[in-house]
């Protein structure tokens, strides 16, 4: 049996874990919140620019723009979004799996396949399976707005309209409630569009010409998408670390009581001991 | 006429408008009621609503304006109340 010493250690150790994971648990139902509003916020934004993007391919003529077509070129590019902080629970684990079988789905047959990469923990994922990626986004979280989300649809759009990718995928956690998070793997390009009316619509007016805005806000409906799933996933990561930490909290309550056991035992254990000792003493002394 | 003013962080404003001027990208332009479809890139400026008598003016960031069914819905990155 462990002496009563190492079993006093250990409790104070543990129970100073429970201390961070209880502090832990916390700050992320606090910014939870907060996060959730932000999706919330966007959604109003998000919505309308899908409704718009939507109008506009109505009206884009018979061929269509080349953003509803599949592109011309071989790659599949992935957008993979993980988090760069882990204690999440499989938060991080549970997305790149998935992603990893239609990845691996992809790699048998003859299409190329690329992946961009935001979150320090898919970095890592990737430098551990060995595979490369066309970039790496670590520490995109901090100060994120839509001006730094636009750069990534340009360079999206970019290579899919010079012949470089044929479709664009979004993997990432979509937030549905504190405990239940949904990984989403969608579409981004070609955008996907039921079928249209040909029923003759009304044009715009466009400013400053038709081809300037439709590009330029075709684009931006694609930021605007990776946009609210970068809000969804903060939103997912703080619940899954909320509930991970939560688990760890009670985890860590259930080895106190444990230890506490093991540690009145070996007390009473030592008490009996030297009780004998002391009889078997004085036994002895008697004869 | 009603008037949509949305930041991919928030939505600023919804409402019944009179009359909105915008910054466009050639220059300001104003919309009024029983406005044509309309969609025009916005650059960073001021634009103001009038809603029964009163002037809201307000700095905004780039973004686009899309007049739809009598529905003016401005998405801008950023939205502040002008003090001035």
């Amino acid at each position: 049996m462990a002496s009563l010493k190492a079993i006093r250690k250990r409790i104070v150790s543990v129970k100073s874990t429970q201390k961070v994971t209880k502090a832990m648990q916390m700050i992320a139902a606090a910014r939870l919140r907060k996060a959730q509003m932000a999706a919330l916020g966007a959604r109003a934004y998000a919505a309308h620019v899908k409704a718009m993007a939507l109008r506009l391919a109505e009206r884009s003529g018979p061929e269509g723009h080349p953003f509803l077509r599949v592109g011309r070129g071989q790659e599949t590019e992935y957008l993979v979004i993980t988090s760069d902080r882990g204690l999440c629970g499989g938060f991080n684990e549970n997305l790149l799996r998935k992603f990893a079988d239609e990845w691996k789905q992809a790699t048998g047959s003859d299409a190329a396949q690329t992946a961009t990469v935001i979150g320090r923990k898919g970095r890592d994922y990737f430098r551990a399976k060995g595979l490369t990626a066309r970039e790496h986004l670590v520490g995109f979280y901090e100060g994120l707005s839509m001006a730094t989300v636009l750069p990534v649809a340009e360079g999206l759009a970019a290579r899919f309209l010079d012949g470089t990718s044929r479709r664009a995928v979004l993997i990432y956690n979509r937030f549905r409630s504190a405990i239940a998070q949904d990984i989403i793997i969608e579409e981004l390009l070609p955008m996907v569009v039921p079928p249209l009316t040909t029923a003759l619509k009304v044009d715009y007016i466009y400013e400053p010409s038709r081809a300037a805005v439709v590009d330029r806000l075709l684009t931006r409906a694609l930021g605007a998408r990776i946009y609210q799933a970068l809000l969804e996933s903060v939103a997912s990561e703080l619940a899954a670390r909320m509930t991970a930490m939560d688990n760890a909290t009670k985890n860590a309550a259930d080895m106190i009581q444990v230890l506490t056991m093991q540690f009145n035992r070996a007390r009473q254990a030592a008490i009996t001991k030297e009780l004998m000792d002391i009889v078997n003493g004085a036994e002895s002394l008697k004869k | 006429m009603k008037l949509k003013l949305l930041t991919p962080q928030v939505q600023v404003f919804e409402g019944d408008v009179d009359a909105v001027t915008l910054p466009g990208e050639e220059g300001e332009f104003q919309v009024l009621p029983g406005h044509t479809y309309l969609l025009s890139l916005l650059k960073a400026g001021e634009m103001q609503y009038e809603s029964q008598g009163t002037t809201t003016r307000l700095t905004v960031g780039e973004g686009h304006a899309e007049v739809y069914e009598d529905i003016v819905t401005v998405a801008v990155d950023s939205a502040e109340a002008s003090s001035a």
